[in-house]
């Protein structure tokens, strides 16, 4: 890393490429960013320790610029991750409140968006090049070798490092101030869970969010790529358990802004851009929605395609995205009573396709616990049962129709095992 | 919340099962139980769901329930709706702040679920009949019962008279396979097995219904259902002779065991001078100590507070302990003000986020409270 100025009509390296760092906490576990966090304790959001796996407090230094190690003579082999290192878009607690309607909450305005590469929660070591103002990852200077032949490779020195300077350990990040639009479900009903550090949950977010961001490049007739899109946790006080929710929010891509998150950012045209999702509204505009919901998209696509969700600049996201599971969350958000279960039609169709291959699959016989799917193994009483996405795991917040499941699993002295739909379609052996 | 005034004990005219359980533990709680103000203190939710299970079973028993499986199942799911929805509605202010609905108490569903199974497989089996006397009957349902010199009482769920068996409904399920009778719930049917037996009523076995439908049985010689009732009245006489001139504090007898998820800790100074960090693991987080500086914050529209607190005594031992994102509504709903820097406070069954200095505390459990000490220390 190296900082260049121009100076006269020469550029030179500025010194402490890595200075200005900014603190923040970051949470592997539910995706908050915490600015300003404080010197102790676990996530704010949910509960997560300290750990690298979870939450952890980082130094983030944004590049002024990079350098290679132009003396050593190496053609660029390329690479290509299809997921990278670096954690998605975050953005701290928002400013202002945001406003409420129908089910759903919306706010929009200026705010900082980050972009954090932590090596994969380990952070970069930078040391300093002695007599340069030039940092390195010695990490990465060795496996950029691995691209030279032996023979080249050995007559590479090692980096002289400064024995004086303490290594700095930072994460990389991208900061931006641009507008951002946040949109969040005012009211979670008993038996749901959108805690965004269970997985089932987080693909809800997602999908709801980059559906949201498909529908209003449709709407307002923009490249999808002119919006980012990330999620924001946040507490959810109406459980004494206080899990956290979330929000998803969508960030325009340009610094500072050009004005569309602010403009779908307003009360009525957000909810306008949700009935646009689902077909509804005064008249009703069912061409989002019915080449989603409709043959051969619905007969074809068990979980997301380039049809719906996915596209190459969301790459990384592509295991998480779900079309039904973002449908599902954008009807919650204009309606509290929404059917979020799987006999919805989208839903019913996909069970009746998926369920014995399935059970099938895994040995088991096909059944009903309850009025829902599910497979047992009668030899070690195991009842496996598949549940939506969004529906809450844990005993304490079943629905009714997961209770019974349960209860008369254990009536019939079943180990009940509760597996989502969603990962059943897309890791069924796991 | 301000801690409220441990009751004054007095002398106890008759007992229970579940008294004779609490006198046996510790008889401060017992005094509770019999002289406590229980509207100064929210139940568990637990404590709810399990009268609304059993009022489903007693109606069950009763006849009030029945039809096919599926009548039953629905039957059974309506009364426990209803049940609970007069609970929720007497409930104490935290409880409801809490839980603004009685659907979201924690296991509603799975409590509500179970109860309507069991109901449906219980349904026709054994069933009151109140016009019959007491003889000739098949079974009765949620009867009191009181031993002839007055001293016992008892209600049990089922005594089905044909199989000389008293059946008692719990709502939870088993941890484990092959599962028995505990010694307490051996010496509640013990009791129940006396006072039928001075009705004139023969039983013989007695046996543990789990919410799960799964049961287990015990036999009953008459010389043990006597003994049982011998050592009830000696605990009953033994409180009532220890009672006179001593305060709730003199008859506690704190231990981990005995005080997990004891109503009490708020108020019994005797836990306050005794519990230790060793106790944590079986009792639970509870701190006492001094606020030393608070943080006010308003999340998700929610005003919340966070204390510093010094703590001196509790299951923490003495640190500084940060307890975090307490609602402000949860310190104020009895009409008490705000804690203040200089307040002694208590916090019971808080969740432990870190153990390590700085330890930090959340007030997220369901039966997390936060208290004020008052002026009398209790």
């Amino acid at each position: 890393m190296v900082d260049y100025r121009p100076f006269g009509d020469r550029v030179v390296t500025a010194p402490d490429p890595l200075a200005d760092a900014v603190t923040v906490g970051v949470c592997r576990r539910c995706q908050a960013l915490v600015p300003g966090p404080a010197a102790y304790g676990g996530c704010p959001y949910c509960s997560a320790t300290r750990s690298d796996t979870g939450y952890r407090i980082v130094e983030l230094s944004e590049p002024p610029g990079f350098t290679t190690w132009f003396s050593i003579n190496a053609e660029y082999a390329g690479g290509f991750e299809f997921t990278p290192r670096a954690l998605r878009a975050r953005i701290g607690s928002s400013p202002n409140p945001p406003t409420a309607a129908r089910n759903f909450t919306v706010g929009a305005g200026p705010q900082r968006v980050y972009r954090v590469n932590d090596n994969d929660g380990s952070d970069f070591v930078f040391q300093k090049i002695t007599g340069q103002d030039v940092w390195i990852v010695e990490d990465a200077f060795k496996q950029a070798l691995q691209d030279l032949s032996l023979a080249e490779r050995r007559a590479v020195a090692d980096p002289p490092f400064d024995a004086a300077e303490r290594p700095l350990r930072r994460a990389l990040a991208a900061i931006a101030n641009t507008d951002v639009l946040t949109a969040g479900i005012a009211d979670v009903p008993v038996g749901l869970s959108l805690n965004p550090a269970i997985p089932d949950a987080r693909a809800g977010w997602y999908s709801f969010g980059f559906l949201m961001r498909r529908a209003a490049a449709v709407w307002m007739d923009v490249a999808e790529s002119e919006l980012d899109l990330g999620i924001q946790p946040v507490m959810d006080f109406s459980s004494p358990f206080a899990p956290p929710s979330a929000r998803v929010f969508l960030s325009d891509a340009l610094e500072n802004g050009a004005g569309y998150c602010t403009h779908l950012g307003e009360r009525s045209r957000f909810e306008e851009l949700l009935e646009f999702i689902v077909g509804c509204g005064t008249p009703p505009n069912e061409s989002f929605w019915r080449p989603l919901v409709e043959a051969p998209h619905e007969e074809e696509c068990a979980s997301s395609c380039h049809r719906c969700l996915r596209e190459f600049g969301n790459m990384a996201y592509h295991p998480l995205l779900d079309w039904r599971t973002g449908l599902d969350m954008a009807r919650l958000a204009i309606d509290p009573s929404a059917q979020i279960d799987l006999r919805y039609p989208y839903w019913q169709t996909l069970l009746s396709r998926i369920t014995g291959p399935y059970f099938a699959g895994l040995g088991l016989t096909a059944g009903r616990l309850g009025g829902l799917d599910a497979g047992i193994n009668p030899a070690n009483r195991l009842a496996v049962v598949l549940v939506h996405p969004l529906w809450d795991k844990a005993r304490a917040n079943f629905r009714a129709d997961v209770a019974e499941a349960v209860a008369e699993g254990e009536h019939r002295d079943l180990r009940v095992e509760l597996r989502s739909v969603l990962g059943a379609v897309r890791f069924p052996y796991e | 919340m301000l801690t409220p005034n441990p009751p004054t004990p007095s002398r106890i005219d008759r007992i229970s099962p579940t008294l004779y359980e609490t006198l046996l533990e510790c008889p401060a709680k017992a005094s509770w139980i019999v002289f406590g103000r229980h509207d100064l203190v929210a139940a568990h939710p637990l404590a709810i769901l399990g009268t609304c299970f059993h009022e489903v079973m007693e109606a069950v028993q009763k006849g009030q329930i029945s039809g096919s499986a599926d009548e039953c199942r629905e039957a059974a799911r309506d009364r426990f709706d209803q049940r609970a929805t007069s609970l929720h509605a007497s409930a104490h202010a935290l409880l409801k702040v809490k839980f603004p609905s009685p659907v979201k108490l924690p296991f509603y569903n799975l409590f509500r679920e179970r109860a309507a199974i069991l109901a449906a497989e219980r349904c026709g089996r054994v069933q009151d009949d109140p016009a019959s006397g007491s003889h000739g009957e098949a079974a009765i349902a949620e009867r009191h019962f009181t031993s002839s010199d007055g001293l016992l009482v008892g209600r049990p769920d089922l005594i089905d008279v044909q199989r000389a068996e008293i059946v008692d409904y719990k709502t939870g399920v088993a941890v484990e396979d092959g599962w028995r009778v505990s010694e307490r719930e051996a010496r509640q049917l013990n009791l129940y097995a006396y006072l039928a037996g001075q009705a004139g009523i023969v039983v013989l076995r007695g046996t543990i219904v789990r919410g799960d439908g799964e049961t287990a049985t015990i036999e009953i010689p008459e010389l043990t259902a006597e003994e049982e009732a011998e050592h009830a009245r000696a605990a009953l006489v033994e409180f009532n002779a220890a009672v006179d001139g001593r305060s709730f504090s003199d008859l506690a007898r704190p231990a981990p065991d005995s005080c997990r998820m004891c109503p009490c800790i708020p108020i019994c100074k005797p836990f306050w001078q005794t519990a230790d960090p060793s106790w944590q693991d079986s009792c639970g987080v509870h701190l006492e100590g001094i606020v030393v500086a608070l943080d006010h914050a308003t999340v998700q529209a929610t005003p919340l507070v966070s204390l510093q607190v010094d703590v001196s005594r509790g299951t923490l031992g003495s640190a500084t302990v940060f307890a975090e994102q307490i609602p402000v509504a949860w310190t104020t709903v009895d009409g008490d003000r705000e804690p203040e820097v200089g307040d002694i406070m208590r916090i019971v069954d808080g969740h432990l986020i870190s153990p390590e200095d700085p330890i930090i505390v959340r007030a997220d459990r369901s039966m997390t409270s936060v208290w004020r000490v008052g002026p009398g220390g209790h």
